[in-house]
């Protein structure tokens, strides 16, 4: 299927051309469909330091349908869900946002560009999202604390 | 009782009846023509026919503890209120009633002249539902009494109203859904009495008819039987067969199915078992704000479709013109590619064009098409989006559709600019960033500079703009390298 073809063909451009700070493998050399990338985190963000495994998944109708994001680690961050999924919401990734020009590796920089500035508005955690509105300084120490603790 | 004593013989003056604002009034006083609403279709009501039968007010099922009615017992009787008679013939009377029913709270509590005052002024079925179950959820009494419109009130000879006067029933009919009548035949020493209670429940979407009365069905006490049966009356499968297959989510289920106190999941318990029962999912409950969160984000993504349009009709992805591909439309290093499958196009390689001139493999673009009618560049559809059941194909050179970039379209861009058209279709194709989630931008120079301007023709905002300006700056990763058809007239044609 076309879908696998231009999936090989992400992949290698990908992994020639990684967005910055990113690194994408299989998860498993048999599945193309489960990526997995590590990501850096931002460096001007509380997540600096901090080295991310985020998960994947292509459908089997990608590019027709959005590619899913999970953090394989932990995060303190209001788009990112604090649970065993870690599932990152993100506008693009929406089906009814999503088109197929979209690229993994465009997802891969907007994810970076979340990590760096959160938006509370459009969060899944909606405690977090308050934190880090009203009180940032608590909110940067939490995500630290959390870097040191499961990022590193 | 007493009250029915209290029956005279009403005036003999002619009614006229409003059919269309229920409005009534006296003929001598206002003539044939409605007062209201100035409406010519009106009746004049008449002993043997009265039109107000049709809009006839919502009853409510019996409670068997009650007291005794003139010597037959009558489960009812202990709730009516406001019992009023009509002489419709010699040696012949017409009783109505009114009934108060009470949403999970304690009996008793009426409160006169306040019918109207619920369903007639929310409108539609499920206002009045709501707005009775609401009101009750809030503790308040939810009155259920309703203008009879049937009789001259004993006391009063006047429809009781809280505007008081005839033409206070204006907005007492209710919206409800009527099913269940159940008549019943007194014979007294005033003649002979029918009373009909229809309850306010079920799905029979139609008036009930005092002349032939529907058969009795079961009549529900609580709420949550209510919308159940609602529910179920509305949808063929009842409320676990519909939307079927999403299984397991639920939000907290206010005692539906048996429950007896129908406010048991709190106030809107019952908001919810309605939600629930209309979803089709049954099951499991929630009980913490994250994991309604979850279950909402679930159904959400589960059901997306919602503000995305649907798929194209067949036709018009078929009536889609092709064309070969150009040396024009390879990017600058020579090449160009399906943005969809990614797979490397060559000039004479035959494409598919659509109305915004953004071109695909034909697979590809059906492949998308069945799906969403959007261009996966910029989102124009391909339907015609007046006539939606002619299945022609949007010619390239027709006005786009759904053009967020269109000043006609966009409040607060150039008003007063007509869609300047640019006619592209033998342009080279410009990838748009693909993150970037503009509108078709290739339509109209004032739109295109709105676009390339900072996007502010775009109409959304919040998140995903900031996801767009945040990628604003990420164009390099576009197949041809083009760096994104954002980039203004300039950047259109060459």
């Amino acid at each position: 299927m076309a879908s696998n073809k231009r999936i090989m063909k992400e992949l290698g451009e990908v992994r020639t051309n990684p967005p910055p700070g990113c690194n994408v493998i299989l998860a498993n050399e048999d599945d193309m469909n489960i990526w997995e990338a590590t990501m850096d985190g931002p460096s001007d963000s509380p997540y600096t330091g901090g080295r991310f495994k985020i998960q994947i998944t292509l459908p089997k109708e990608y590019p027709f349908k959005p590619p899913r994001v999970a953090f394989l680690t932990k995060i303190y961050h209001p788009n990112v869900m604090n649970d065993d999924t870690g599932s990152m919401c993100l506008g693009m990734l929406r089906p009814d946002e999503w088109k197929p020009p979209n690229k993994i590796a465009d997802v891969l920089r907007l994810v970076r560009t979340v990590l760096a500035a959160p938006q509370p508005d459009d969060a899944v955690e909606q405690q977090i999202a308050r934190e880090f509105k009203d009180d940032r300084k608590s909110f940067d120490k939490v995500a630290k604390e959390w870097v040191v603790r499961y990022a590193k | 009782m007493d009250r029915t004593n209290q029956q005279q013989p009403p005036r003999q003056r002619d009614m006229v009846y409003c059919h269309q604002c229920e409005n009534e009034w006296y003929r001598d006083e206002h003539g044939l023509t409605c007062p209201e609403c100035q409406s010519d279709f009106t009746e004049i009501i008449e002993a043997e026919h009265d039109p107000r039968d049709d809009h006839l007010p919502d009853l409510e099922p019996p409670d068997h503890d009650r007291g005794e009615y003139y010597g037959t017992p009558d489960p009812d009787e202990g709730d009516i209120d406001g019992l009023r008679w009509q002489q419709t013939g010699p040696g012949q009377v017409r009783g109505t009633f009114n009934r108060t029913y009470q949403f999970g709270g304690g009996q008793g509590d009426q409160q006169q002249g306040q019918q109207g005052q619920q369903g007639g002024g929310l409108g539609g079925i499920f206002g009045g539902m709501l707005g009775s179950l609401v009101q009750g959820a809030m503790n308040n009494v939810a009155q259920r009494q309703q203008q009879p419109g049937q009789a001259q009130p004993g006391q009063e000879q006047r429809p009781q109203s809280p505007e008081g006067g005839p033409g206070g029933r204006a907005a007492s009919a209710p919206d409800t859904a009527r099913a269940g009548t159940t008549v019943r035949h007194y014979h007294g020493p005033l003649g002979h009495m029918t009373i009909a209670t229809s309850s306010n429940v079920g799905g029979n979407l139609h008036p009930r008819d005092a002349n032939a009365p529907q058969p009795f069905q079961v009549q529900p006490n609580y709420i949550d039987q209510i919308m159940q049966q609602m529910v179920m009356n509305i949808g063929p499968g009842g409320p676990h067969g519909m939307g079927g297959g999403q299984g397991g989510l639920v939000f907290a289920d206010g005692g539906m199915g048996g429950g007896q106190n129908p406010f048991a999941a709190g106030p809107f318990g019952n908001v919810f078992s309605m939600l629930n029962g209309m979803t089709g999912m049954g099951g499991d409950a929630v009980f913490s704000q994250e994991e309604m969160d979850r279950v909402i984000t679930r159904m959400m993504e589960e059901n997306q479709t919602g503000h995305a349009p649907g798929p194209a009709s067949e036709a018009a992805i078929r009536a889609l013109p092709t064309r070969p591909i150009e040396a024009k439309d390879l990017a600058d290093n020579g090449k160009a590619e399906c943005t969809i499958c990614m797979d490397e196009v060559l000039i004479g390689n035959s494409v598919t064009v659509l109305p915004c001139s953004h071109w695909f493999h034909d697979d590809c673009i059906t492949a998308w098409l069945s799906e969403h009618d959007t261009c996966p560049h910029c989102r124009q559809g391909i339907m015609p989006k007046d006539e939606t059941s002619s299945n022609s194909a949007r010619q390239p050179s027709q006005a786009p559709l759904n053009d967020m970039s269109n000043p006609a379209q966009v409040p607060g861009s150039f008003p007063g600019a007509a869609p300047d058209r640019q006619e592209t279709s033998g342009s080279r194709q410009q990838p748009e960033s693909p993150s970037l989630h503009r509108r078709a931008s290739s339509t109209s120079s004032a739109g295109r500079q709105a676009s390339s301007g900072g996007r502010q023709g775009s109409s959304r905002g919040g998140m995903f703009k900031g996801m767009r300006d945040a990628f604003g700056g990420s164009r390099n990763n576009n197949n041809n390298g083009e760096g994104g058809s954002g980039g203004g007239p300039g950047a259109a044609g060459s």
